[in-house]
């Protein structure tokens, strides 16, 4: 397969060229799947690089798997790993639910002009905190839509809800994170008089 | 205001699409290590999918070896052998009994002395008595 022509295969079509053995497709899933797990996986998992970076290279085994029995047309492969990736997240979250949920790091609250707004890292780095705080469905939903760019039906369809209900979770997650996100911002000084 | 109800209150929608945008833009990026590790991994998977293609069976195979197995192995080799042999000698060391097996066939003009060709071959003859007797 050539690699000028490979950004016009889709991920469905190099993976069942993979499960033929076809090492060049490997390469290029691997190029284009892992970076996309792995921001979703650090998301779903408030930031932690390590846990995250372990969740990735399990869902992309998992893939690689299936390969041979992949069948295109019945699914699209990224909202297969969304499935599997947030099932592995959820796995996690669960062994560790209340042992070390201060663990995220906390915004900087010295540096001088911050009154003037949050810059972008703080920014991140509060909606990460705030977004440990959501139901894991919730979070999964919210992560989903407004972090990944996923439509609702591919929502509903890795994680095998109603459309409605992933409306439904996204609405709450979303009244959620706002309030903690204005609670953290007042907390920090950031709100202007 | 007291500071429970602006907790109630939130951030509106423009505001929060600003902590979405800072997040989208913050995404952790696999290092080189775990990306070398995934696709390890897939390397393997298609190792363990071809063992034909993998260790021992990798090995370069001989011409003779080739050859022999195409054959049907060693024990079809060697008859093959013993029947070369037994060729060879029945060629050079006995053409009086070799003559007397075949009655004469082979064996230079004694051949052509004791039998005419038409003798060897189903003649005219047998053909006109097969048809005199259909009739």
């Amino acid at each position: 397969m050539a690699l000028d022509a490979s950004s016009e295969v889709s991920d469905e079509a190099l993976l069942v060229a993979f499960g033929n053995g076809d090492r060049e497709a490997a390469m290029l899933l691997t190029a284009r799947l892992t970076p996309r797990v792995m921001g979703f996986a650090a998301r779903m998992l408030g930031g932690d690089r390590a846990e995250a970076e372990d969740v990735t290279q399990e869902a992309m085994l998992r893939l690689w798997k299936i390969a041979p029995d992949w069948r295109q047309g019945e699914a699209k492969v990224t909202t297969w790993l969304y499935r599997v990736t947030s099932n592995l997240c959820t796995d996690r979250l669960r062994k560790r639910r209340g042992v070390d949920l201060d663990a995220v790091p906390e915004p900087e609250d010295d540096r001088p002009g911050a009154v003037a707004g949050m810059i972008e890292a703080d920014r991140a780095r509060a909606l990460e905190a705030a977004l440990a705080e959501l139901p894991d469905r919730q979070r999964q939903a919210v992560v989903m839509r407004h972090l990944e760019g996923a439509t609702n039906p591919e929502i509903a369809e890795a994680m095998e809800i109603s459309v409605e209900a992933v409306e439904s979770l996204t609405a709450r997650g979303k009244r959620l994170l706002a309030k903690l996100l204005a609670g953290q911002r007042e907390e920090l000084g950031y709100v202007e008089d | 205001m007291s500071k429970t109800d602006k907790h109630e209150t939130g951030l509106n929608d423009i505001e929060l699409e600003q902590f979405f945008a800072a997040g989208r833009s913050e995404m952790a990026e696999p290092g080189a290590a775990l990306m070398a590790r995934v696709l390890a991994d897939a390397n393997a998977e298609i190792d363990a999918r071809e063992p034909r293609a993998t260790g021992r069976s990798r090995r370069r195979i001989g011409f003779f070896a080739a050859v022999g197995s195409a054959l049907g192995g060693w024990p079809v080799m060697a008859s093959m052998a013993t029947a070369a042999a037994a060729g060879v000698w029945i060629g050079a060391a006995a053409p009086d009994q070799v003559s007397n097996v075949t009655g004469g066939l082979i064996g230079g003009t004694a051949v052509s002395s004791q039998y005419e060709l038409d003798e060897l071959l189903p003649g005219y003859g047998l053909m006109a008595a097969i048809e005199e007797a259909n009739q």
